[in-house]
């Protein structure tokens, strides 16, 4: 590979502000799952409800990141903004088949619960990324 | 059940059409602002990222609580 194609490659991202995504998705990940074995002896479906919503929110979120960041850069301007519509798009197709294979396929199941997590989960997901936005802002 | 359907397909539908607007001023503006000012364009990016996050959060619901109204309330409705 040739220096201008290095330049011109996707992985060229130069001083880009990238969320520690792992960090942020996978710290979502083990607060579901601490919150599901709290609430494991008390209500199994309970339990599960809670991984579950958490999981719909984890998930399409991932991917929507995955996707955001694959470009970087102004000569890139075109392809960010293309992959952020796919990332959109998919996120929106993915949340809509979770909901509806986790509605369609698991019984019994605590509606609110799940609900709830998804929630929080989602919040949690709007704080870490303001908080590492903010933090970028510093330096 | 067709009030429930019609509800469902209510929520779906402009809960994408809300996000796509909006979706569509911010990749508008990502392209406006990288051709303006190239060397911002990586810290527009991850300010995007961050509004996107906020923007579609509210739709998502939407689309869970349709699910749910599709495929929990709507069998258990008289045809």
């Amino acid at each position: 590979m040739t220096a201008e194609e290095k330049r011109k490659s996707p992985r060229a991202v130069h001083k880009i502000f990238r969320p520690p995504l792992l960090k942020i998705y996978g710290f979502q990940c083990a607060l579901v799952l601490l919150a599901s074995v709290i609430l494991f002896p008390l209500d199994k479906v309970a339990a599960y409800s809670t991984v579950i919503g958490g999981m719909i929110s984890v998930v399409p979120n991932a991917y929507f990141a995955r996707q955001v960041f694959r470009y970087a850069g102004a000569a890139f301007a075109r392809e960010v903004a293309r992959s952020f519509y796919r990332g959109e798009s998919g996120k929106f197709v993915t949340t809509v088949l979770l909901f509806a294979a986790t509605f369609a396929l698991v019984q019994p199941l605590q509606v609110f619960v799940l609900f709830l997590a998804y929630l929080a989960v989602m919040l949690l997901n709007a704080v870490l990324l303001a908080r590492y936005g903010l933090a970028s802002n510093k330096n | 059940m067709g009030l429930a359907l019609i509800a469902v397909a209510l929520m779906i539908g402009f809960g994408a059409l809300g996000t796509a607007i909006g979706f569509a001023i911010l990749g508008g503006k990502l392209l406006e602002g990288s051709a303006r000012q190239p060397e911002l364009a990586p810290m527009l990016q991850g300010k995007m990222f961050l509004i996107a996050g906020l923007l579609d959060a509210v739709p998502m619901i939407g689309v869970g609580i349709a699910m749910y109204v599709l495929f929990v309330v709507v069998p258990g409705l008289p045809a």
